[in-house]
Protein backbone atom coordinates (compact mmCIF):
# COMPACT_ATOMS: atom_id res chain seq x y z
CA UNK A 1 0.00 0.00 0.00
CA UNK A 2 1.05 3.39 -0.60
CA UNK A 3 4.05 2.63 -2.79
CA UNK A 4 5.76 5.86 -3.76
CA UNK A 5 5.22 5.60 -7.20
CA UNK A 6 4.92 9.38 -8.81
CA UNK A 7 1.37 8.69 -6.87
CA UNK A 8 0.08 7.55 -3.96
CA UNK A 9 -3.54 7.53 -4.44
CA UNK A 10 -5.00 5.66 -7.72
CA UNK A 11 -8.47 7.25 -7.17
CA UNK A 12 -9.20 10.67 -6.13
CA UNK A 13 -13.14 12.16 -5.14
CA UNK A 14 -13.69 15.49 -5.09
CA UNK A 15 -17.14 17.07 -3.72
CA UNK A 16 -18.87 14.42 -6.27
CA UNK A 17 -22.45 14.82 -6.26
CA UNK A 18 -25.42 12.85 -8.77
CA UNK A 19 -28.63 13.67 -8.57
CA UNK A 20 -31.87 12.34 -10.02
CA UNK A 21 -35.02 14.31 -10.56
CA UNK A 22 -37.84 11.64 -9.68
CA UNK A 23 -40.56 13.86 -10.79
CA UNK A 24 -40.79 17.28 -8.60
CA UNK A 25 -38.30 15.59 -6.08
CA UNK A 26 -34.68 15.79 -6.56
CA UNK A 27 -33.02 12.61 -4.92
CA UNK A 28 -29.44 12.72 -3.91
CA UNK A 29 -28.41 9.65 -4.42
CA UNK A 30 -24.62 10.72 -3.97
CA UNK A 31 -24.36 14.19 -1.64
CA UNK A 32 -20.56 15.67 -1.41
CA UNK A 33 -18.47 12.35 -1.82
CA UNK A 34 -14.96 13.53 -0.50
CA UNK A 35 -12.04 10.18 -0.37
CA UNK A 36 -8.40 9.09 -1.72
CA UNK A 37 -7.99 5.75 -2.16
CA UNK A 38 -4.29 5.00 -2.47
CA UNK A 39 -2.32 2.76 -5.08
CA UNK A 40 -3.17 -1.41 -4.15
CA UNK A 41 -5.11 -1.27 -1.07
CA UNK A 42 -8.57 -2.76 -0.52
CA UNK A 43 -11.08 -0.70 0.20
CA UNK A 44 -15.07 -1.31 0.53
CA UNK A 45 -18.04 0.83 0.57
CA UNK A 46 -20.43 -0.22 2.71
CA UNK A 47 -23.95 0.97 3.13
CA UNK A 48 -27.46 -0.58 2.71
CA UNK A 49 -29.07 -0.34 0.03
CA UNK A 50 -30.22 2.64 -1.22
CA UNK A 51 -27.33 4.68 0.26
CA UNK A 52 -25.50 5.31 -3.13
CA UNK A 53 -22.91 2.22 -3.12
CA UNK A 54 -23.87 1.41 -7.10
CA UNK A 55 -23.84 5.36 -8.42
CA UNK A 56 -20.66 5.98 -6.59
CA UNK A 57 -19.52 3.09 -8.07
CA UNK A 58 -20.85 3.94 -11.66
CA UNK A 59 -18.90 7.13 -11.24
CA UNK A 60 -15.51 5.97 -9.79
CA UNK A 61 -15.77 3.27 -13.04
CA UNK A 62 -16.60 6.34 -15.86
CA UNK A 63 -19.68 4.72 -16.45
CA UNK A 64 -22.01 7.81 -15.43
CA UNK A 65 -22.01 11.75 -15.22
CA UNK A 66 -22.12 13.52 -11.69
CA UNK A 67 -24.00 16.30 -11.45
CA UNK A 68 -21.20 17.88 -9.68
CA UNK A 69 -17.72 17.43 -8.33
CA UNK A 70 -14.61 15.27 -9.83
CA UNK A 71 -13.38 11.83 -9.78
CA UNK A 72 -9.39 11.39 -10.78
CA UNK A 73 -7.94 8.37 -11.67
CA UNK A 74 -4.38 8.45 -11.99
CA UNK A 75 -4.71 12.07 -11.59
CA UNK A 76 -6.55 12.42 -14.63
CA UNK A 77 -10.16 14.04 -14.52
CA UNK A 78 -12.29 11.60 -16.19
CA UNK A 79 -15.26 14.17 -16.76
CA UNK A 80 -12.37 15.44 -19.21
CA UNK A 81 -11.99 12.37 -21.25
CA UNK A 82 -13.63 11.88 -24.80
CA UNK A 83 -15.30 8.66 -26.04
CA UNK A 84 -12.31 7.17 -27.45
CA UNK A 85 -10.11 7.81 -23.67
CA UNK A 86 -13.31 6.54 -21.88
CA UNK A 87 -13.56 3.48 -23.74
CA UNK A 88 -9.96 2.83 -23.29
CA UNK A 89 -10.25 3.88 -19.46
CA UNK A 90 -12.75 1.18 -19.13
CA UNK A 91 -11.08 -1.53 -21.30
CA UNK A 92 -7.44 -1.04 -19.97
CA UNK A 93 -7.63 0.97 -16.53
CA UNK A 94 -10.67 -0.48 -15.10
CA UNK A 95 -11.85 -4.08 -14.45
CA UNK A 96 -15.71 -4.54 -13.41
CA UNK A 97 -17.32 -7.28 -11.42
CA UNK A 98 -20.93 -7.04 -10.96
CA UNK A 99 -23.73 -8.93 -8.47
CA UNK A 100 -25.49 -10.32 -11.84
CA UNK A 101 -21.95 -11.59 -13.66
CA UNK A 102 -22.81 -9.88 -16.81
CA UNK A 103 -20.63 -12.77 -19.01
CA UNK A 104 -21.72 -12.53 -22.41
CA UNK A 105 -24.33 -15.28 -23.03
CA UNK A 106 -23.34 -16.18 -26.33
CA UNK A 107 -19.87 -16.53 -25.25
CA UNK A 108 -17.49 -19.43 -23.72
CA UNK A 109 -15.75 -18.66 -20.56
CA UNK A 110 -12.34 -18.07 -22.36
CA UNK A 111 -14.28 -15.97 -25.09
CA UNK A 112 -15.25 -14.18 -22.23
CA UNK A 113 -11.62 -13.69 -20.76
CA UNK A 114 -10.30 -12.76 -24.44
CA UNK A 115 -12.87 -10.01 -25.25
CA UNK A 116 -11.47 -7.07 -23.58
CA UNK A 117 -7.98 -8.38 -24.70
CA UNK A 118 -9.57 -8.11 -28.16
CA UNK A 119 -11.10 -4.44 -27.64
CA UNK A 120 -7.59 -2.99 -26.35
CA UNK A 121 -5.50 -4.64 -28.71
CA UNK A 122 -3.88 -7.80 -27.56
CA UNK A 123 -1.92 -10.10 -29.95
CA UNK A 124 -3.66 -12.89 -30.35
CA UNK A 125 -0.96 -15.53 -28.71
CA UNK A 126 -0.59 -13.52 -25.68
CA UNK A 127 -4.18 -13.56 -25.07
CA UNK A 128 -4.55 -17.21 -25.47
CA UNK A 129 -1.83 -17.20 -22.73
CA UNK A 130 -2.87 -14.81 -20.40
CA UNK A 131 -6.57 -15.94 -20.91
CA UNK A 132 -5.80 -19.72 -19.92
CA UNK A 133 -3.24 -18.53 -17.41
CA UNK A 134 -6.15 -16.58 -15.58
CA UNK A 135 -8.96 -19.33 -15.94
CA UNK A 136 -5.91 -21.44 -14.43
CA UNK A 137 -5.45 -18.97 -10.95
CA UNK A 138 -9.73 -18.83 -10.79
CA UNK A 139 -9.62 -22.53 -11.07
CA UNK A 140 -11.72 -23.00 -13.71
CA UNK A 141 -9.14 -24.22 -16.90
CA UNK A 142 -11.19 -27.31 -17.30
CA UNK A 143 -14.59 -24.97 -17.52
CA UNK A 144 -12.97 -22.88 -20.54
CA UNK A 145 -15.47 -23.98 -23.00
CA UNK A 146 -18.52 -23.77 -21.09
CA UNK A 147 -21.14 -21.21 -21.96
CA UNK A 148 -22.33 -19.34 -18.54
CA UNK A 149 -25.70 -21.21 -18.00
CA UNK A 150 -23.44 -24.11 -18.26
CA UNK A 151 -21.91 -22.25 -14.83
CA UNK A 152 -22.69 -22.27 -11.52
CA UNK A 153 -23.20 -18.84 -9.69
CA UNK A 154 -19.29 -18.84 -8.42
CA UNK A 155 -18.17 -20.11 -11.47
CA UNK A 156 -19.73 -17.57 -13.40
CA UNK A 157 -17.84 -14.85 -10.73
CA UNK A 158 -14.81 -16.64 -11.13
CA UNK A 159 -14.71 -16.04 -15.06
CA UNK A 160 -15.98 -12.55 -14.33
CA UNK A 161 -12.91 -11.73 -12.07
CA UNK A 162 -10.72 -13.24 -14.87
CA UNK A 163 -12.18 -11.22 -17.51
CA UNK A 164 -12.03 -8.01 -14.82
CA UNK A 165 -8.26 -8.46 -14.78
CA UNK A 166 -7.22 -9.62 -18.22
CA UNK A 167 -6.01 -6.11 -18.95
CA UNK A 168 -3.93 -6.21 -16.19
CA UNK A 169 -5.52 -2.79 -14.64
CA UNK A 170 -4.80 -0.69 -12.21
CA UNK A 171 -7.90 -0.86 -10.14
CA UNK A 172 -10.60 -3.63 -9.65
CA UNK A 173 -14.46 -2.51 -9.07
CA UNK A 174 -16.84 -4.53 -7.85
CA UNK A 175 -20.37 -3.88 -7.61
CA UNK A 176 -21.60 -6.23 -5.00
CA UNK A 177 -19.54 -9.59 -6.11
CA UNK A 178 -21.04 -11.98 -3.11
CA UNK A 179 -24.94 -10.38 -3.30
CA UNK A 180 -25.80 -13.28 -5.68
CA UNK A 181 -24.07 -16.14 -3.89
CA UNK A 182 -24.48 -18.40 -1.17
CA UNK A 183 -22.82 -17.60 2.09
CA UNK A 184 -19.19 -20.68 1.66
CA UNK A 185 -19.57 -19.47 -2.33
CA UNK A 186 -19.56 -16.09 -1.64
CA UNK A 187 -16.58 -16.35 1.08
CA UNK A 188 -14.26 -18.33 -1.52
CA UNK A 189 -14.93 -15.02 -3.81
CA UNK A 190 -13.79 -12.68 -0.84
CA UNK A 191 -10.80 -14.73 -0.51
CA UNK A 192 -10.01 -14.80 -4.31
CA UNK A 193 -10.24 -10.98 -4.83
CA UNK A 194 -7.88 -10.61 -1.33
CA UNK A 195 -5.37 -12.86 -3.05
CA UNK A 196 -5.37 -11.09 -6.30
CA UNK A 197 -5.51 -8.06 -4.73
CA UNK A 198 -1.94 -8.84 -3.11
CA UNK A 199 -0.32 -10.96 -5.80
CA UNK A 200 -0.81 -8.62 -8.41
CA UNK A 201 -1.07 -5.52 -6.41
CA UNK A 202 -4.27 -4.30 -8.37
CA UNK A 203 -6.31 -1.55 -6.40
CA UNK A 204 -9.72 -3.30 -5.53
CA UNK A 205 -12.61 -1.51 -4.78
CA UNK A 206 -15.57 -3.08 -3.54
CA UNK A 207 -19.70 -1.46 -2.62
CA UNK A 208 -20.98 -3.82 -0.78
CA UNK A 209 -23.28 -4.13 2.31
CA UNK A 210 -21.98 -8.20 2.44
CA UNK A 211 -20.16 -7.91 6.62
CA UNK A 212 -17.93 -11.07 5.39
CA UNK A 213 -15.75 -8.13 3.37
CA UNK A 214 -14.85 -6.62 6.26
CA UNK A 215 -12.38 -9.40 7.29
CA UNK A 216 -9.71 -8.38 3.87
CA UNK A 217 -10.89 -4.85 3.62
CA UNK A 218 -7.70 -2.47 4.24
CA UNK A 219 -9.93 0.24 4.64
CA UNK A 220 -14.06 0.62 4.38
CA UNK A 221 -16.16 3.71 3.55
CA UNK A 222 -19.46 3.79 5.40
CA UNK A 223 -21.93 5.15 3.32
CA UNK A 224 -25.41 6.78 4.11
CA UNK A 225 -27.66 8.51 2.41
CA UNK A 226 -25.04 9.88 0.07
CA UNK A 227 -22.77 10.61 2.38
CA UNK A 228 -19.74 9.03 3.92
CA UNK A 229 -20.17 8.78 7.47
CA UNK A 230 -16.64 7.55 7.77
CA UNK A 231 -13.57 5.73 6.15
CA UNK A 232 -11.70 3.32 8.61
CA UNK A 233 -9.13 0.62 9.14
CA UNK A 234 -10.01 -2.70 9.58
CA UNK A 235 -8.51 -2.28 12.72
CA UNK A 236 -11.05 0.21 13.89
CA UNK A 237 -13.94 -1.46 12.83
CA UNK A 238 -13.85 -4.72 14.80
CA UNK A 239 -13.79 -2.20 17.64
CA UNK A 240 -16.53 -0.61 16.53
CA UNK A 241 -18.76 -3.09 15.26
CA UNK A 242 -18.44 -5.19 18.19
CA UNK A 243 -19.88 -2.16 20.64
CA UNK A 244 -22.69 -1.73 18.58
CA UNK A 245 -23.59 -5.66 18.77
CA UNK A 246 -22.83 -5.70 22.49
CA UNK B 1 -1.03 20.94 -20.09
CA UNK B 2 -4.16 18.33 -19.83
CA UNK B 3 -2.29 15.22 -18.25
CA UNK B 4 -3.05 12.15 -20.47
CA UNK B 5 -5.10 9.24 -19.18
CA UNK B 6 -3.69 6.82 -22.33
CA UNK B 7 -0.28 5.28 -21.95
CA UNK B 8 -0.14 2.71 -23.90
CA UNK B 9 -1.90 1.00 -26.47
CA UNK B 10 -5.39 1.97 -28.76
CA UNK B 11 -9.14 0.72 -28.63
CA UNK B 12 -10.38 -1.35 -31.43
CA UNK B 13 -12.51 -4.08 -32.23
CA UNK B 14 -11.78 -5.74 -35.78
CA UNK B 15 -14.60 -6.53 -38.22
CA UNK B 16 -13.82 -10.31 -38.16
CA UNK B 17 -14.55 -10.01 -34.13
CA UNK B 18 -17.46 -8.47 -34.65
CA UNK B 19 -18.38 -11.11 -37.04
CA UNK B 20 -17.73 -13.89 -35.01
CA UNK B 21 -19.73 -12.58 -32.71
CA UNK B 22 -22.52 -11.68 -35.14
CA UNK B 23 -23.22 -14.83 -36.18
CA UNK B 24 -23.09 -16.72 -32.73
CA UNK B 25 -25.73 -14.01 -31.39
CA UNK B 26 -27.87 -15.21 -34.30
CA UNK B 27 -27.59 -19.10 -33.84
CA UNK B 28 -27.81 -18.39 -30.08
CA UNK B 29 -30.82 -16.44 -30.47
CA UNK B 30 -32.37 -18.12 -33.81
CA UNK B 31 -35.94 -17.49 -32.34
CA UNK B 32 -35.32 -14.13 -32.34
CA UNK B 33 -33.77 -13.51 -35.86
CA UNK B 34 -36.68 -15.77 -37.48
CA UNK B 35 -38.88 -13.70 -35.98
CA UNK B 36 -37.33 -10.78 -37.49
CA UNK B 37 -37.02 -13.09 -41.05
CA UNK B 38 -40.48 -14.07 -41.08
CA UNK B 39 -42.13 -10.91 -42.19
CA UNK B 40 -38.67 -9.92 -44.93
CA UNK B 41 -39.50 -13.25 -46.06
CA UNK B 42 -43.31 -12.54 -47.16
CA UNK B 43 -42.76 -9.92 -48.55
CA UNK B 44 -39.57 -10.84 -50.87
CA UNK B 45 -41.61 -14.07 -51.56
CA UNK B 46 -44.52 -12.22 -52.80
CA UNK B 47 -42.01 -9.68 -54.90
CA UNK B 48 -40.38 -12.95 -56.30
CA UNK B 49 -43.72 -14.32 -57.17
CA UNK B 50 -45.03 -11.12 -58.94
CA UNK B 51 -41.25 -10.96 -60.97
CA UNK B 52 -41.55 -14.99 -61.71
CA UNK B 53 -45.20 -14.28 -63.86
CA UNK B 54 -44.12 -11.44 -65.25
CA UNK B 55 -41.20 -13.38 -66.49
CA UNK B 56 -43.42 -16.15 -67.78
CA UNK B 57 -45.64 -14.40 -69.22
CA UNK B 58 -43.16 -11.97 -70.88
CA UNK B 59 -41.39 -15.16 -72.87
CA UNK B 60 -44.63 -17.55 -73.44
CA UNK B 61 -46.87 -14.65 -74.54
CA UNK B 62 -44.74 -12.01 -75.56
CA UNK B 63 -46.64 -9.56 -72.92
CA UNK B 64 -44.60 -6.77 -71.75
CA UNK B 65 -46.87 -4.92 -69.50
CA UNK B 66 -48.34 -7.82 -67.24
CA UNK B 67 -48.42 -6.65 -63.87
CA UNK B 68 -51.32 -3.97 -63.16
CA UNK B 69 -50.97 -0.79 -60.63
CA UNK B 70 -52.88 -2.84 -58.37
CA UNK B 71 -50.17 -5.65 -58.11
CA UNK B 72 -47.27 -2.95 -57.16
CA UNK B 73 -49.69 -1.37 -54.52
CA UNK B 74 -49.72 -4.48 -52.62
CA UNK B 75 -46.11 -4.77 -53.33
CA UNK B 76 -45.68 -1.55 -51.86
CA UNK B 77 -47.64 -2.35 -48.80
CA UNK B 78 -46.27 -5.46 -48.08
CA UNK B 79 -42.86 -4.07 -48.08
CA UNK B 80 -44.09 -1.50 -45.68
CA UNK B 81 -45.10 -4.26 -42.90
CA UNK B 82 -42.24 -6.11 -43.31
CA UNK B 83 -40.05 -2.72 -42.73
CA UNK B 84 -42.02 -1.74 -39.74
CA UNK B 85 -41.56 -5.30 -38.25
CA UNK B 86 -38.10 -5.06 -38.71
CA UNK B 87 -37.75 -1.90 -36.64
CA UNK B 88 -39.99 -3.49 -34.26
CA UNK B 89 -38.78 -6.76 -34.35
CA UNK B 90 -34.94 -5.17 -33.70
CA UNK B 91 -36.21 -2.73 -31.14
CA UNK B 92 -37.27 -5.92 -29.20
CA UNK B 93 -33.84 -7.87 -29.41
CA UNK B 94 -31.98 -4.19 -28.28
CA UNK B 95 -34.12 -4.05 -24.88
CA UNK B 96 -33.13 -7.80 -24.52
CA UNK B 97 -29.66 -7.13 -24.60
CA UNK B 98 -29.41 -4.24 -22.62
CA UNK B 99 -27.32 -5.36 -19.96
CA UNK B 100 -25.21 -7.18 -22.66
CA UNK B 101 -24.44 -3.78 -24.18
CA UNK B 102 -23.77 -2.18 -20.74
CA UNK B 103 -20.99 -5.02 -20.60
CA UNK B 104 -19.84 -4.39 -23.84
CA UNK B 105 -19.17 -0.68 -23.29
CA UNK B 106 -17.53 -1.53 -19.66
CA UNK B 107 -15.02 -3.57 -21.54
CA UNK B 108 -13.95 -0.71 -23.65
CA UNK B 109 -16.60 -0.99 -27.16
CA UNK B 110 -17.51 2.45 -28.22
CA UNK B 111 -20.52 3.44 -29.66
CA UNK B 112 -19.20 3.00 -33.18
CA UNK B 113 -19.25 -1.07 -32.48
CA UNK B 114 -22.24 -1.66 -30.63
CA UNK B 115 -24.33 0.13 -33.99
CA UNK B 116 -21.47 -2.22 -36.38
CA UNK B 117 -23.00 -5.30 -34.61
CA UNK B 118 -26.39 -4.51 -34.53
CA UNK B 119 -26.24 -3.06 -38.32
CA UNK B 120 -24.23 -6.69 -39.54
CA UNK B 121 -26.84 -8.60 -37.48
CA UNK B 122 -30.03 -7.41 -39.53
CA UNK B 123 -27.54 -7.38 -42.89
CA UNK B 124 -27.61 -10.95 -42.51
CA UNK B 125 -30.73 -11.69 -41.61
CA UNK B 126 -32.06 -9.39 -44.28
CA UNK B 127 -29.80 -11.00 -46.81
CA UNK B 128 -30.78 -14.50 -45.79
CA UNK B 129 -34.13 -13.86 -45.65
CA UNK B 130 -33.99 -12.69 -49.21
CA UNK B 131 -32.94 -16.07 -50.16
CA UNK B 132 -35.25 -17.84 -48.37
CA UNK B 133 -37.74 -15.35 -49.65
CA UNK B 134 -36.55 -16.45 -52.84
CA UNK B 135 -36.92 -19.61 -52.89
CA UNK B 136 -40.53 -19.55 -51.24
CA UNK B 137 -41.22 -17.35 -53.88
CA UNK B 138 -40.62 -19.65 -56.89
CA UNK B 139 -42.45 -22.48 -54.84
CA UNK B 140 -45.31 -20.33 -54.44
CA UNK B 141 -45.07 -18.82 -58.44
CA UNK B 142 -45.35 -22.33 -59.67
CA UNK B 143 -48.19 -23.65 -57.21
CA UNK B 144 -49.74 -20.24 -58.01
CA UNK B 145 -49.71 -20.85 -61.42
CA UNK B 146 -49.58 -24.45 -62.21
CA UNK B 147 -53.39 -24.99 -63.21
CA UNK B 148 -53.27 -21.61 -65.50
CA UNK B 149 -50.19 -21.29 -67.41
CA UNK B 150 -48.85 -24.74 -66.44
CA UNK B 151 -45.24 -25.69 -64.86
CA UNK B 152 -43.17 -26.17 -68.80
CA UNK B 153 -43.68 -22.65 -69.14
CA UNK B 154 -41.32 -21.43 -66.61
CA UNK B 155 -38.80 -23.49 -68.13
CA UNK B 156 -39.15 -21.05 -70.98
CA UNK B 157 -37.35 -18.24 -68.89
CA UNK B 158 -33.81 -17.88 -69.14
CA UNK B 159 -31.62 -18.14 -66.51
CA UNK B 160 -30.63 -14.90 -66.19
CA UNK B 161 -33.94 -13.95 -65.23
CA UNK B 162 -33.94 -15.91 -62.04
CA UNK B 163 -30.50 -14.68 -61.28
CA UNK B 164 -31.73 -11.02 -61.46
CA UNK B 165 -34.42 -11.77 -59.61
CA UNK B 166 -32.32 -14.01 -57.14
CA UNK B 167 -29.87 -10.79 -56.48
CA UNK B 168 -32.53 -8.12 -56.41
CA UNK B 169 -34.26 -10.36 -53.90
CA UNK B 170 -31.07 -10.02 -51.61
CA UNK B 171 -30.58 -6.33 -52.55
CA UNK B 172 -33.72 -5.50 -51.26
CA UNK B 173 -33.89 -7.44 -48.19
CA UNK B 174 -30.60 -6.68 -47.21
CA UNK B 175 -31.24 -2.67 -47.97
CA UNK B 176 -34.30 -3.31 -46.11
CA UNK B 177 -33.14 -4.49 -43.51
CA UNK B 178 -30.01 -2.11 -42.30
CA UNK B 179 -32.13 0.85 -42.99
CA UNK B 180 -35.00 -0.33 -40.76
CA UNK B 181 -32.32 -1.66 -37.92
CA UNK B 182 -30.35 1.51 -37.72
CA UNK B 183 -32.94 3.58 -35.37
CA UNK B 184 -33.40 0.81 -32.79
CA UNK B 185 -29.62 0.05 -33.65
CA UNK B 186 -28.38 3.38 -32.88
CA UNK B 187 -30.25 3.38 -29.91
CA UNK B 188 -28.62 0.49 -28.53
CA UNK B 189 -25.29 2.10 -29.14
CA UNK B 190 -26.37 5.62 -27.20
CA UNK B 191 -27.20 3.75 -24.00
CA UNK B 192 -25.26 5.02 -20.93
CA UNK B 193 -23.60 1.77 -19.95
CA UNK B 194 -25.13 2.86 -15.95
CA UNK B 195 -28.11 2.68 -17.16
CA UNK B 196 -27.87 -0.19 -19.46
CA UNK B 197 -26.53 -2.06 -16.51
CA UNK B 198 -29.26 -0.98 -13.99
CA UNK B 199 -31.72 -2.75 -16.31
CA UNK B 200 -33.39 -5.61 -15.03
CA UNK B 201 -34.11 -7.42 -18.83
Amino acid sequence: MGEETSYAYTVEVEGLKKYYKMGNTIVKALDGINMKIYRGEYLSIMGPSGSGKTTLFNMIGGLDRPTAGKVFIDEVDIAQLDAYELAWLRARKIGYIFQTFNLIPVMTAYENVVLPMIFAGVEAEERRRRALELLDRVGLLKFKDHKPYELSGGQQQRVAIARALANNPAIVLADEPTGNLDLETGMEIIKLLKELNEEREVTIITATHDIKMLAVSDRIAWLRDGKIQRIERRSEVRFKVYKVEG
Amino acid sequence: MKKQIITEGRIYFPLSETLKLVIENIMKRLTRALLTMSGIVLSIAFYTTLMLTASVLKYTLGAQQVISEYYWWMLFLAFLVSATGITNSVLMAVAERVREIGTLKCLGAMDKHILEMFILENAFIGAIGGVVGFIVGIVAAIVLNASTIGISSFFAIPGIEFLKALLSSILISTILSVVMSSYPAYRAAKLQPAEALRSVA
